[in-house]
């Protein structure tokens, strides 16, 4: 454990002879000032904080993420180019702990700028905000400075009434259908359609089930955020149509609020509603009216929600920081890995590599969705390279899998949205993005490491 | 390397890298001059931009595009998402990695001002996005594209359209604010303090003239230039800045760009002549438009030049011309501007005597256009016609617009003579479809606007009737003292006995 530590600290050492760590902790400082001079936002105190706290968490988290692997790479690989690492393995230290140290010195380092910046952010933040109109801190107190938990309606179970209708129109068309997984398709969509649309005149009501944080919701206010489209929008670009909906939250049989609203469609709208409007059952009703000559429709998924304070922001931003701390370690992993067998020069452009990958999911994304590497003959419905999507799509799909096991988690969205981000959230990042990837990066790089010859002669 | 060398070695690379700037310098000037010769470039070299975009547009080369996509990639999903607020910073990053593209520019104005405004409930709210898509062009959409003809056009038209039109739920909040913003600059008339602005003494009104030439990129100079060629205006509604921005466009746009800011001119005149002056509204933070009527000869000028510049559209524009030519009647007739009404209705039988049939009046045209306008034809239809006019006439009158008040009596007097007179004199048909006598239903009319409590007449603009009309405060309408022929408009009315 002692020689861990010591490699761990000479890690360190070398680093700040090399003025990295001052420079570093210097630009973050810099971009932590001079970010909030240079920013436009929307002319909001609210908008102001939540750009802030994003591009802020960004750069830092860009900033050391990019250093973080050009220093795992370079530890490594420079020390074996240079013939240092020599000094080091003749001595009674196993390879994989020399690995370790190194791991364990880059995230120390990590941690303390991580710390520093993280700090400075969360200390201008307050800053900016204790200096704004009263009125204005509660919004932000509310909305932005928060963790706020969500409850959404239960998502309907379709699967039954889909297999009914689709056994019945299989019946009804016999022998002719030509491709029942598109029929079978066709069918969940209509019935998707029918949960999700109001037609004109109509109403439709949702329960939340809030027995989980009944206490913790009492006598606090809740906020409903919510999504709808109408036929019309596609046809009125930039007009400034909104429709009229009316509201009603709470058991018709006891306390409850009627309101009515004006609203855009196409886009989230965020609106308080009174506190204590559940019933005894634990279940908040919330009933929608449309009086209009056109349908709504309310996306199943993300149409309806309430959010509720869970907790306070500066433990939401410490967890959302940890995050961050799980990205760079497993960047770490991924430089060292890289340097176990590579020269500086090939270790870091694969770790960028590797790093690209991970950021190019969207295309694998719609490659999976589709189907199709090359696209579909929209004509003769055939794809265009059967044979390049046998073998890339389940590739690109087992990819996406791991590469989700990453990207699952946004802390950033998460705090300037003012979005809870729980303990398991934080529990679940360490252990997929640290134990799980990292754990393989690691395993291989300090397996491959401990085979490696490294007293080859340099040139 | 001897230490002498070593010594010397920093600093010689210093002076090599100075040198080396020195040259760039050099060789650039001369390269930019040659690319301006050969017309190689499309604009000339970026001068004065700031140093974030100059070292964008050199360092980034070709990669520029790629960013933009990326940042507008992102501004698409986070509008979708409808988390606005990085919104205008990333409007601003993809404008200035390509801030030659024109369209670039129009497109987040109009997205900012159009689309995302909307999809906010407060006006308060949708206004901050539609003064950030204006700022985007003025800003900085012309600063770095000043001979732009399609951004002066968008600027020119999200004041006629997004501020001046009334298709956004919130156009009377934009009025307002906006108003708001140009009243340091403007006297109680809403016409620039020309004086302090053009040739500023002292402190307060140095800083007044600049604040208006750096914040809002007004030039008095223009201003008045605008005012002197199609106005006079009120500078608190949008419609003279439609003006100015389109005006300012025409000194380099293009010969076949040109309509589409002269469009915006003629259409933006028309509508400050409808609707191109400011009412306050008393004991209420509202205001009301009434029409400027200074302008009637230069919108109907406006009109011939369309039909000159634009032969091919001439039958389209005439149509909208004779509508002008009518409203210019009627309503320099319902100021009580009788003789200028007289004379553009002698236009409009001149240009289009299809119009008016052979020996109508100008009283008689007026009169059934307000019939047509406030009613119709029968009984009950005309007695409302009448107390709307009269209504009218009582709110001009607690607004201070006192020859509007003068005008709209009078013409609710015309209705009701004629009206009367188509009946005749047999009693019989009097007694079932005729009138009151005039001087009741104005009583009427009064007394129920100051016994009820209505937004349009509130108490303070109650007491401002009461006031102007020397009534008691307990008058009612039921008693003695009654509003009387003459005492029913201001002191200085002078009712027209013409037409």
């Amino acid at each position: 454990m002692k020689s861990l530590f010591a490699i761990a600290k000479l890690t360190i050492k070398a680093a700040f002879r090399f003025r990295l760590v001052v420079l570093l902790g210097a630009l973050l400082l810099i971009s932590v000032v001079i970010l909030p001079i240079m920013i436009k936002h929307d002319g909001t105190a609210q908008g102001f904080i939540q750009i802030l706290l994003t591009y802020n968490l960004s750069v830092i988290t860009a900033l050391l993420g990019f250093s973080t692997l050009w220093l795992a790479c370079g530890t490594l690989a420079r020390d074996v180019e240079e013939g240092q690492i020599q000094m080091v393995v003749v001595k009674p230290v196993p390879r994989w702990q020399v690995w370790l140290g190194k791991w364990l010195g880059i995230m120390a380092l990590n941690g303390m700028l991580l710390a520093v910046a993280g700090g400075a952010v969360f200390a201008l933040l307050h800053w900016r905000a204790d200096r704004l109109p009263k009125e204005e801190q509660q919004t932000l107190q509310k909305e932005v400075l928060v963790a706020r938990g969500s409850l959404k309606p239960p998502k309907p179970n379709i699967k039954p009434v889909v297999d009914k209708l689709y056994k019945k129109e299989l019946k009804a068309r016999g022998e002719e259908v030509e491709n029942p997984a598109a029929l079978r398709k066709q069918i969940e969509e209509r019935v998707k359609r029918r949960i999700q649309l109001i037609p004109p005149h109509r109403g439709r009501e949702w329960s939340i089930n809030v027995q989980g944080v009944k206490e913790q919701i009492r006598d606090k206010p809740l906020f409903v955020r919510f999504k709808f489209q109408t036929a019309e929008e596609s046809y009125r670009p930039g007009q400034s149509r909104s429709y009229p909906l009316i509201w009603e939250f709470g058991p018709e049989n006891a306390a409850h609020e009627r309101r009515k609203m004006k609203l855009a469609p196409g886009s989230f709208h965020e609106f308080e509603i009174p506190p204590n409007l559940f019933t005894k059952e634990g279940e908040l009703p919330i009933r929608l009216e449309n009086h209009t000559n056109t349908s709504f429709l309310v996306p199943m998924t993300d149409g309806i929600e309430v959010l509720f304070r869970q907790g306070g922001f500066a433990t939401n931003y410490i967890r959302g920081l940890l995050i961050v701390y799980c990205w760079l370690a497993l960047l770490a992993a991924i430089g060292l890995f890289a340097a176990s067998f590579l020269t500086f020069p090939v270790a870091a452009f694969c770790a960028i590599g590797i790093l690209m990958l991970g950021f190019s999911t969207g295309t694998m994304q719609s490659v999976v969705e589709e189907q199709s590497v090359l696209g579909v003959n929209h004509v003769t419905g055939e794809p265009y390279s059967p044979l390049l999507d046998s073998i890339l799509i389940p590739v690109y799909s087992k990819l996406l899998d791991v590469v989700q096991l990453v990207r699952d988690f946004s802390p950033i969205d998460s705090l300037s949205t003012g979005r809870m981000i729980s303990w398991v959230q934080l529990g679940k990042a360490i252990s997929q993005i640290v134990l799980l990837i990292g754990g393989i990066f690691g395993l291989l790089g300090a397996v491959i490491f401990s085979f490696r010859e490294l007293a080859m002669p340099q040139s | 390397m001897s230490p002498g060398v070593r010594k010397l070695y920093k600093p010689a690379l210093l002076l090599l890298a100075v040198a080396f700037f020195f040259g760039v310098s050099v060789t650039q000037s001369y390269l930019n001059q040659t690319r301006k010769e050969m017309d190689l470039t499309r604009l000339a070299p970026l001068e004065d931009a700031p140093p974030v975009l100059a070292f964008t547009t050199q360092a980034l080369g070709g990669f520029r595009g790629l960013i933009a996509n990326a940042l507008w990639m992102r501004l698409t999903t986070l509008q979708q998402e409808g988390r606005f607020f990085e919104i205008v910073q990333l409007a601003d990053w993809i404008t200035k990695l390509q801030p030659f593209q024109e369209a670039i520019w129009v497109h987040h104005a109009w997205n900012m001002s159009y689309n995302i405004s909307v999809k906010f409930e407060k006006p308060e709210a949708r206004w901050r996005w539609v003064q950030r898509g204006i700022e985007l062009l003025r800003d900085q959409g012309l600063k770095y594209n000043p001979q732009e003809t399609l951004i002066y056009r968008e600027l020119a038209w999200h004041f006629q359209h997004k501020l001046g039109d009334n298709l956004d739920n919130a156009h009377w909040h934009y009025k307002r604010q906006w108003a708001n913003k140009m009243k340091p600059f403007l006297d109680d008339e809403g016409y620039p303090k020309y004086d302090a602005l053009l040739s500023p003494e002292g402190e307060d009104q140095k800083k007044l003239a600049q604040k208006l030439k750096e914040e809002y990129k007004l030039q008095p100079k223009e201003m008045r230039e605008v005012d002197k060629t199609y106005g006079p205006f009120d500078w608190r509604l949008p419609e003279a800045h439609a003006i100015y921005w389109a005006m300012l466009g025409l000194e380099d746009a293009k010969e076949e760009n040109r309509i589409r800011l002269r469009r915006v001119i003629y259409q933006s005149m028309q509508r400050a002549f409808q609707r191109g002056r400011w009412i306050e509204v008393a004991g209420t933070d509202r205001f009301d438009l009434g029409p400027n009527l200074e302008i009637v000869g230069k919108v109907n000028k406006a009109y011939e030049n369309m039909m000159e510049q634009q032969p091919e559209r001439r039958d389209h524009i005439a149509i909208g011309h004779k509508n002008f030519l009518k409203n210019a009647a009627y309503l320099l007739y319902t100021h009580n501007r009788l003789k200028e009404a007289a004379k553009w209705f002698a236009d409009l039988k001149e240009s289009y005597p299809d119009e008016i049939s052979e020996g109508k009046s100008l009283s008689r045209f007026v009169v059934d256009r307000a019939t047509e306008l406030y009613g119709g034809t029968n009984r009950d239809q005309i007695i409302g016609a009448i107390q709307g006019l009269l209504s009218r006439s009582f709110y001009s009158l607690a607004v201070g617009e006192y020859e509007r008040s003068s005008g709209y009596e009078l013409l609710a007097r015309k209705v009701h003579k004629r009206y009367q007179g188509e009946i005749g004199e047999i009693e019989s048909a009097k007694q079932r479809v005729g009138l009151k006598p005039f001087k009741t239903i104005k009583k009427e009319v009064l007394a129920r606007i100051l016994n009820s409590e209505t937004p349009r007449f509130n108490s303070v603009m109650k007491q401002r009737l009461r006031t102007e009309l020397e009534l008691p405060e307990d008058w009612s309408g039921a008693g003695p003292s009654q509003p009387s022929e003459e005492s029913s408009s201001a002191p200085e009315r002078s009712t027209g006995t013409g037409g």
